[in-house]
């Protein structure tokens, strides 16, 4: 049990990643703030660049690919963020509200 | 003389050139002038009589003398379809009566139309009639004819609906082109069935479109590549189209109410010309109804039935021109019974001598009725005698032949009773007889009742003799017809037919000079009267078995087929009402699809590929 818990594999980090994974999609899928679902999108990028970075250190860490990949990803993350935070201000000037169901539009 | 032969596809479209420049004329407004109109028509038919006439002396004179010229008209691969011309004894015979005929009727028409604003129109229709019908009697094969066959039924119906604005005309004019069309479908049907049995079991594509200058050999093949019910079928679907143009019994309703048309019209169309095809047809197709004597024997009955049936309803009608019609039907059914007793001259001189005798008394009833204000009840007419004498002598001359007393009746008669005599068939002699006493009792029942009885309704108006010299030359037509007429020498048996007819103008004469007042018999007459009630009968199943049929295709099709589309939209809607709640406008929910279905494709996938991977192991 102990060598369970101390002696960190590879599947540790899997479900690490899966949880927090698991955690930013119920958050996307779920939270009535637009803030709280930008928050929980970040929680989505966290969680594959864990993957990425563990699938590089277990599996192959002399090419370096995934480790520079997942700071790539980290750099369109912010870039996304700062665009999704523009949009959502406008968003939020044309409403007023952070209410997510106030952005129905697009009702069929 | 080779000249008339060359030339003799002028006389068949010079009337249409004419027909044709009168209609242009018309409609541009330039042809006004009612003389000029006439002139053009006149122009046409004398031009036509004095072709046939050498026409007729020349082929008549060279026994077997048949000239043919045909152009390809329609050419599908190895079928070919010839237009064009054939004059044979038949044809030229045909052209001389439709000439002979046309002359005086059109002479007659310009006085009995003079005052009608459709005077124009009536005559550019009786050239366009002429062409119709000189191209049906001098078409070469049976594809032709069955063009001429519809023109001809389309002037008869445009002329009989030609006052188109009186319900009773433009009914009459309906009702003719349907019961025509019944027949035409028949015919149509008889010429497709045979073409195709020539071409394709046969094996003879120029015999294909049935070409009447080998029509011994078209006769010997569709006899030889047919079964005998099948061969019957086809004959008797060719007989229908006679059967109809001719208004013979099934379809024989049209003619008696044809007579909404002018009488000009009567005349020619409906008595002398248009109504002879039918039995023209058969004469042509001869050789095939030959072939069995089912058929032969069927054309005999359908002639036989309608000359009894209709002479019947000649006797009780009340109406000048509805007599008259009956009697042509009744005509017909003889012509009809001697060609199906294979009397083939005596029908075809019958045929002659009956066109210019209807004709003739045609032309009087339109004098009579020029004389009433147009009206034609029997009843209102009486005394005629001793106003216009010279019409009563010639009406005389009109019922005497057509009665078969004397004159051209009494000549092609004779014929058809010589030729049954030698064939034996004494039943059909005897029928003949009891026709001949009808006929004359009904057409000596109308002289008498017009010409003899008192004087009632006495008239003011003064009679056209232009319209009665026309008369007067068919009249004189008749008289000389009989001496030109084939013969035979030294019978004993005419004694009998004359006679019979005679009692018959005695029993007239006893019946409606003698004894106005005779009671009608009770149930007959009824019977007799409403035509058997055979048009309430078609009137019958046209209302409620056919408009029944309808009413439930109707229902099928608003239930069944209307059902299916309503269905069909409704589960659209279904759907579409059913997948427009998916769409809810939050993005969240658009994520919530896209989660489940990309994890439900994953595992698709894994399953698929642990599955593949533990059978390729197995």
């Amino acid at each position: 049990m102990a060598n369970l818990i101390f002696n960190i594999t590879l599947y540790h980090y899997l479900i690490l990643a899966l949880l927090l994974f698991a955690i930013g999609l119920a958050g996307v899928i779920l939270s009535k703030n637009i803030l709280k679902v930008l928050i929980s999108a970040e929680f989505l990028l966290s969680a594959v660049n864990i993957n990425f970075v563990a699938f590089a250190f277990f599996a192959d860490n002399v090419n370096l690919t995934g480790f520079i990949f997942s700071i790539f990803t980290v750099a369109v993350g912010a870039v996304e963020l700062a665009v999704a935070v523009a949009i959502f201000y406008l968003m939020y000037k044309n409403k007023k509200s952070v209410d997510i169901n106030e952005y129905k539009e697009l009702k069929g | 003389m080779e000249f008339f032969i060359q030339n003799a596809s002028l006389i068949i479209l010079f009337p249409l050139w004419i027909s044709v420049l009168i209609f242009i004329g018309k409609f541009a407004g330039v042809l006004k002038s009612k003389k000029i109109v006439f002139g053009l028509t006149l122009l046409s038919s004398i031009f036509g009589l004095i072709f046939s006439i050498p026409l007729f002396a020349l082929i008549a004179a060279s026994s077997g003398y048949v000239y043919e010229n045909t152009f390809n008209f329609l050419c599908v691969n190895d079928f070919s379809m010839e237009l064009g011309i054939l004059l044979d004894l038949t044809s030229v015979f045909m052209l001389l009566i439709v000439y002979a005929v046309t002359l005086p009727v059109q002479i007659y028409s310009y006085s009995y139309m003079k005052n009608d604003d459709g005077f124009i129109r009536f005559f550019a229709l009786m050239n366009f009639f002429t062409f119709a019908m000189c191209g049906l009697v001098s078409s070469p094969t049976l594809f032709q004819t069955y063009i001429f066959w519809e023109l001809v039924g389309t002037s008869s119906y445009l002329l009989i609906s030609f006052w188109y604005k009186k319900t009773a005309a433009a009914n009459a004019g309906k009702k003719a082109f349907v019961m025509n069309r019944i027949g035409d479908c028949c015919l149509l049907a008889g010429i497709i069935i045979s073409s195709v049995i020539l071409f394709n079991f046969a094996g003879l594509p120029d015999l294909a479109d049935i070409p009447y200058s080998s029509i011994d050999r078209v006769a010997a093949c569709l006899f030889t590549y047919t079964s005998e019910p099948i061969f019957i079928i086809l004959c008797i679907l060719l007989i229908f189209g006679s059967i109809a143009k001719s208004a013979q019994f099934p379809l024989h309703t049209w003619l008696a109410d044809a007579m909404e048309g002018p009488t000009p019209v009567s005349a020619l169309i409906h008595s002398a010309t248009m109504v002879a095809a039918g039995v023209f047809l058969i004469s042509r197709l001869y050789p095939i109804y030959y072939q069995s004597v089912f058929v032969m024997n069927f054309i005999l009955a359908i002639g036989l039935f309608t000359a009894v049936i209709t002479a019947i309803f000649a006797i009780v009608c009340k109406d000048i021109k509805r007599i008259l019609a009956y009697s042509t039907s009744s005509q017909l059914g003889i012509m009809f019974m001697a060609l199906g007793s294979g009397a083939l001259t005596g029908g075809m001189v019958y045929l002659a001598s009956h066109a210019f005798i209807k004709s003739m008394l045609f032309l009087c009833a339109g004098i009579i009725m020029t004389l009433y204000a147009g009206k034609t009840s029997l009843e209102i007419f009486g005394g005629l005698r001793r106003k216009i004498p010279v019409l009563a002598f010639v009406f005389l001359i009109g019922a005497f032949a057509l009665s078969g007393i004397l004159f051209s009746g009494f000549s092609a008669k004779t014929l058809i009773f010589h030729h049954l005599l030698e064939t034996h068939s004494y039943y059909i002699i005897a029928v003949l007889l009891i026709i001949s006493f009808m006929t004359s009792f009904y057409i000596f029942r109308m002289y008498f009742i017009v010409f003899e009885s008192s004087l009632k309704n006495d008239t003011s108006k003064n009679l056209s003799y232009a319209m009665l010299i026309p008369v007067i030359v068919i009249c004189f037509v008749v008289l000389v017809l009989g001496f030109f007429l084939p013969r035979m020498a030294e019978i004993k048996f005419e004694i009998i037919p004359v006679s019979v007819e005679l009692c018959a103008v005695i029993f007239a004469y006893i019946c409606y000079v003698k004894i106005p007042k005779l009671p009608k018999i009770p149930v007959l007459y009824n019977l007799a009267y409403n035509g058997f009630y055979i048009d309430d009968i078609y009137t019958f199943a046209v209302k409620h078995i056919y408009g029944n049929l309808c009413s439930f295709a109707n229902y099928v099709d608003d239930v069944v087929f209307d059902g299916v589309v309503v269905l069909t939209v409704f589960l659209a809607k279904l759907n579409s009402w059913f997948s427009s709640k998916f769409q809810t406008g939050l993005v969240q929910s658009y994520i919530c699809y896209s989660v489940v279905i990309i994890a439900m494709l994953l595992t698709g996938f894994c399953l698929i590929y642990s599955l593949v991977a533990y059978f390729a192991e197995v």
